[in-house]
């Protein structure tokens, strides 16, 4: 019995050793990864909870002895100096985000529906296109956006930044979107068309809630409980739209 | 820039396999006005934004004296050394390290998935907040050499008197904002990669090392190609990480292409010569356009 498990020992132990080294080799790179990846965050916390306006030096305090909310008071009651028009700003972010995010999704949901779900001869044109502004950098570009910008009367005006904003967003949507698109059987939009829908109802009614991924959990069938009620009229079998419907809830996850 | 970057977790836009194709007959009447009217806006926003300052930009840049002005400015051979460093550095390390650190992600453990949620950070963050943060952290009493002088009692460098250590400076922020979206990319390729394989290649002997020299690394080799032109690509335009981390500084030594052409537009108005500056990355960058786009559409991004 001994002389069997013999060899098997020191296995056994190289093993376990080898084992708790690669553990405590984990441990060590997640503290490295913690402490890299934190370090500018932190950074940016000791500075804004310094009292002392204009400090950005460290003193050895891993935290500020004496923590103050004084900048971010300032900030907010817009007191300090270059921000008098903080709220105006802040505004400003929003409606530049909120605008190319509508503008995006539009623009981009709008073209990957034709290149994908329409049959549009050379529609790869689009996509290549796409592809090929998602590789231009466009900060090469920055000295004629300033020019045509204000050539297009648009200097000194949010919609200058959106309209970049959405130039450089859009072809991510596209691809994306085509992406999923290619996920939605095609039998859904026959079956509309069959029943008489346009194009654009197809759009509207299939393609889109199909694509919406913040309609709450993708797992839910809402999209398709709209797409009966749409077919309520129709005169395809019920027995596939209800497969259809199926098909298409279960793949949008 | 860091919206953009996602399409590739998703993979190529292919269309899935055994499913019906359309068929490709020609659109007539309502289809076909329907069809143009969808693809219309994407068309205008293609040609006012990008063709036109495009030609735009190579209509400035069109005189060869330009060229010859760049040729013997110390300044632009200079931003030249410096963007090849910043790339070909920046770029290599950080796939390297993603590639690796992917496969430390992999391991089931229940804090090493609250760790990637922190990790992921950088990439979360505005690139020009964190970039900030770091020029600060790099001053002579900030952060960083408060840690060094506190722990080991080293006096810290002048980060940003330094023409290689700013250069480091910079390509090590450019590192830590990239990083963890590679990482991701690399992981979601791993998890894909069937554990039938690795079976197999443990029942040959193939294990630890070995297993990522003859496995994984091979399945993971095309993607791994893919990612850098990419990453290439943007990393030649990136403008945000040595405007604000370096400022280029001292004294110009570490501009890059994109930042010097900047300078050369906005600091001493010579807008032409800006754009010639950043136009003669083209000859290298349209090439590695080309490839991506073949590569991306024929779906080879995919495992």
């Amino acid at each position: 019995m001994s002389a069997t498990l013999a060899p098997l020992e020191p296995a056994r132990r190289r093993h376990r050793l080898r084992r708790a080294l690669t553990e405590t080799g984990s441990v060590l790179l997640a503290v490295v990864i913690l402490i890299w990846s934190l370090a500018p965050v932190y950074n940016m916390f000791l500075i804004a909870l310094d009292p002392e306006e204009g400090e950005i030096e460290f003193d050895g305090n891993l935290w500020p002895p004496e923590p103050s909310l004084e900048g971010f008071r300032e900030v907010i009651t817009q007191e300090a100096r270059y921000l008098e028009t903080f709220w105006h700003e802040f505004g400003n972010s929003f409606f530049i985000g909120l605008l190319t995010m509508v503008l995006t999704v539009l623009i981009g949901s709008l073209a990957s529906f034709a290149v994908s779900r329409m049959r549009l001869s050379k529609g790869s044109l689009l996509t290549n296109a796409a592809l090929l502004t998602y590789a231009i950098p466009a900060s090469f570009l920055i000295v004629p956006y300033f020019r045509i910008m204000h050539s297009y009367g648009l200097s000194d005006n949010p919609w200058a930044v959106i309209a970049t904003q959405v130039t450089f967003a859009t072809p991510f949507a596209i691809l994306l979107l085509q992406l999923y698109a290619s996920l939605i059987p095609f039998e859904l939009d026959d079956a509309a068309r069959v029943d008489g829908a346009s194009a654009g109802q197809v759009y509207l009614r299939i393609y889109l809630p199909l694509m919406t991924p913040g309609a709450g959990d993708r797992r839910d069938l809402r999209p398709a409980a709209r797409l009966e009620r749409l077919f309520v009229r129709g005169r395809a079998a019920r027995g596939a739209q209800h497969d259809c419907c199926r098909n298409a809830g279960t793949i949008v996850q | 820039m860091s919206s953009m970057q996602q399409v590739l977790t998703a993979g190529p836009p292919v269309s899935g396999k055994g499913r019906r194709q359309p068929s490709r007959r020609h659109l007539r009447g309502a289809d076909f006005r329907w069809a143009i009217a969808f693809v219309t806006p994407y068309a205008a926003v293609f040609f006012v934004f990008v063709v036109y300052p495009f030609s735009y930009a190579l209509w400035m840049a069109r005189k060869l004296s330009l060229y010859a002005d760049l040729i013997f400015d110390p300044l632009y051979l200079r931003a030249v050394v410096n963007t090849v460093l910043f790339v070909g550095i920046g770029v290599n390390v950080k796939m390297f390290l993603a590639l690796l650190l992917s496969g430390f992600f992999l391991r089931p453990r229940w804090w090493i998935k609250v760790l990637l949620a922190v990790y992921v950070l950088p990439w979360v963050i505005a690139a020009a907040q964190a970039c900030v943060s770091f020029h600060w952290m790099l001053q002579q009493e900030g952060l960083v050499n408060g840690v060094l002088s506190a722990m080991f009692g080293i006096d810290g460098p002048t980060w940003f008197n330094d023409r290689l250590l700013a250069l480091g400076s910079n390509i090590v922020v450019y590192i830590w904002k990239w990083m963890p979206f590679w990482t991701l990319i690399f992981l979601v390729a791993r998890i894909k990669i069937p554990q039938d394989i690795y079976d197999a290649a443990e029942i040959d002997g193939a294990t630890g090392a070995r297993r990522f020299v003859h496995v994984t690394f091979p399945l993971l080799a095309n993607l791994y190609l893919l990612c850098s032109l990419l990453s290439t690509l943007w990393a030649v335009g990136d403008f945000t990480t040595v405007y604000l981390v370096s400022g280029g500084g001292p004294a110009h030594l570490t501009d890059v292409l994109a930042t010097l052409g900047f300078h050369y537009a906005f600091d001493i108005a010579a807008p032409a010569l800006g754009v010639a500056a950043v136009m003669s990355a083209l000859p290298v960058l349209i090439p590695i356009v080309i490839l991506l786009m073949r590569r991306l559409q024929t779906g080879e991004a995919e495992l």
